[in-house]
């Protein structure tokens, strides 16, 4: 296809300082413009981005205000940042007491300190960090973040929001939903007429309600069925109804996972004395989930930004308190500024979630690796 | 050690077993052969109760290969099995492919499975690959790998499905050397292959079958000089060439 010009080997050198313009030239002679065409449509590409960034950058940074207590100080012509800086506070702790908020930063700084040592490769004892951030980290976080009991004073659920409220529901969510997925996909695998029969309803009970309506259901309809006077936590709902939901998307992701496991792996474990759980536990599972972990990563994308519909059950995640922010008198007409910066968080978050699947694809490909989850 | 009494098995019409009756003593080795589609695979695997069988008995060390989950995985522990295809586990190291079971299946100490692991490995002559995964060996160096970790259950009977039918023709000699020098410890073996010159080798038996049923059974020698029925001797022709 294209033509790939090499200066390496040609008998004429121009001067040694002037190597790496050359290799640039020949590089962009190769890539950017092998033919006519590609040439082309590389400038228009190019001639749109550049056009695109020259009519945001006004708005966006040199004629943007940065300080002000209300919409009147910005003046006019560039973004409002102020709206978002005045109130980022309240976008990441939401209505949470001021002088309990040390607690949310504590129970963040471990959860990025956990992921890290998970996530980077070089940082050791895996399986203990592992076990301690899914079985003692939730119960210790819940400690912190509600309080109550233990020499906390109780925050409840209703002062929580913006991007703490997020990260609660998105993590509990992805969390959760992975071993009752896990779970249910063994299900419908599963000769167990009982067992397979319902794993079959759950899927595909959950997995053909739109989450909206998962999440009305439970805060307006399930009070009717239960006894007067009891009032169950929305947001505890909210996360339970997420998780059902995303179970069942997961269970159709992992089944596809375990059909791809030839039937060769499980005659070889069959015959070696392994009974099923162990079969699927040591042989079957580390090879399906391996399979589709592009699937995995995909659906705890979109299960992040599905968290923004806890809003129609009155909890102010990050979206919500910024679209609520938005209308105070002082500050209308500043939802524009507000979007892009609610866009920002998320397509960070998500876009570093992407980033790390194609590296945890990458070097499960890789040779020398290791499992890490089968001793 | 190993004891069928009128086998069947059929999957739906077609009868793939037919009143097969076989016994294999401690330290015998059996090499089954026969046509393609005459129940051979479908007999060894009946044995560790891959396949269901449908009337009659077997019996691996006096227990019987019943349906009971508890039982038949106890018996498969005590058989080690070898497939055409290897079924390495691909997302294991070597050395993981022969510690799992001893470990998982018999509680066995992490070191003392690595101690067990490399020497099978070295008794199979592949124990420099220990921490490669399968998918960077070759064929015959999976099959080897493959029967180092059916030892690794220290099993009392080894079963052999085909094991050089999907290599290539180079590497068929090292897997059966390696069987070969199972044979001289005295391994219980039943063998289903076609490689007459490792039969002629090792065997103390050669069994013949055709259409779902054992049609002869004759030390080698005799089988493959004076085989007693036309099928046999048809067989052995377009075998040998």
């Amino acid at each position: 296809m294209s033509t790939r010009i090499s200066t390496a080997g040609q008998p004429f050198q121009a001067a040694p300082q002037h190597a790496w313009f050359r290799r640039l030239m020949a590089w962009a002679r190769g890539n950017l413009f092998p033919t006519p065409f590609d040439a082309a449509l590389n400038l228009v590409i190019v001639a749109l981005f550049a056009w695109l960034v020259a009519s945001m950058l006004p708005w966006a940074l040199l004629d943007a205000t940065w300080s002000g207590g209300s919409r009147a100080d910005c003046t006019g012509t560039g973004a409002c940042w102020a709206f978002v800086l005045s109130r980022l506070d309240q976008f990441i702790y939401g209505f949470y007491p001021a002088a309990e908020r040390w607690r949310v930063n504590l129970a963040g700084t471990v959860l990025i300190l956990g992921l890290a040592a998970l996530l980077i490769r070089a940082v050791p004892g895996k399986r203990v960090t592992g076990l301690l951030m899914l079985l003692v980290y939730p119960p210790f976080a819940f400690w912190l973040l509600k309080g109550g009991f233990l020499g906390l004073t109780g925050v409840q659920t209703d002062r929580w929001g913006g991007l703490m409220l997020t990260l609660v529901v998105g993590v509990s969510g992805i969390v959760l939903s992975f071993p009752i997925g896990v779970a249910l996909a063994l299900g419908r695998r599963s000769d167990l007429p009982v067992f397979h029969g319902l794993s079959v309803l759950f899927i595909e009970l959950w997995r053909g309600l739109p989450m909206v309506t998962v999440l009305f259901m439970a805060i307006v309809m399930l009070p009717y069925f239960l006894p007067a006077g009891m009032k169950l936590d929305s947001l505890g709902l909210a996360i339970a109804g997420i998780v059902m939901f995303q179970s069942a998307c997961l269970a159709e992701i992992v089944k596809g996972g375990l059909q791809a496991v030839p039937k060769g792996q499980y005659e070889a474990a069959k015959a070696l004395g392994f009974g099923y759980w162990r079969t699927s536990v040591y042989i079957v599972l580390p090879q399906a989930i391996r399979i589709v972990i592009p699937g995995l990563v995909n659906n705890s994308i979109a299960l992040l930004k599905d968290t923004t519909l806890v809003m129609v059950v009155g909890l102010f995640d990050l979206l919500n308190i910024v679209a609520a922010g938005s209308s105070d008198p002082r500050w209308l007409g500043s939802a524009t500024e507000g979007y892009i910066f609610v866009g920002l968080v998320f397509w960070t978050l998500c876009f570093a979630m992407s980033r790390y699947s194609h590296r945890l694809e990458h070097s499960l490909r890789s040779r020398r690796q290791r499992l890490g989850g089968v001793s | 050690m190993i004891r069928l009494t009128g086998v069947h098995k059929s999957f739906g019409a077609f009868k793939a077993l037919e009143d097969v009756n076989l016994t294999v003593a401690q330290g015998e080795k059996v090499v089954v052969c026969g046509p393609s589609g005459s129940g051979k695979s479908t007999m060894i695997r009946c044995i560790n109760g891959l396949e269901r069988h449908e009337r009659g008995t077997i019996t691996v060390a006096g227990q019987s290969v019943s349906d009971k989950g508890q039982e038949i995985e106890e018996i498969r522990r005590s058989v080690g099995m070898v497939f055409q295809s290897f079924n390495l586990f691909p997302h294991l190291t070597v050395l993981r492919n022969l510690t799992l079971a001893p470990m998982k299946l018999k509680r066995m100490a992490r070191s003392d499975a690595e101690d067990l692991a490399m020497s099978l490995l070295r008794r199979v002559h592949l124990e420099e690959y220990a921490g490669r995964l399968p998918d960077e060996l070759s064929g015959g160096q999976q099959q080897r790998v493959a029967i180092a970790r059916a030892l690794a259950m220290a099993p009392r009977v080894m079963l052999f499905d085909e094991p050089t039918s999907a290599l290539d023709p180079e590497m068929v000699k090292e897997v059966l050397d390696v069987m070969i020098e199972l044979a001289e410890t005295g391994m219980t073996m039943v063998c289903v292959t076609h490689e007459m010159g490792f039969a002629k080798a090792v065997a103390d038996r050669v069994v013949f079958m055709c259409g779902g049923r054992i049609v002869e059974q004759a030390r080698p020698d005799d089988f493959f000089t004076a085989p007693c029925t036309d099928r046999a001797r048809q067989f052995i022709q377009q075998v040998i060439h």
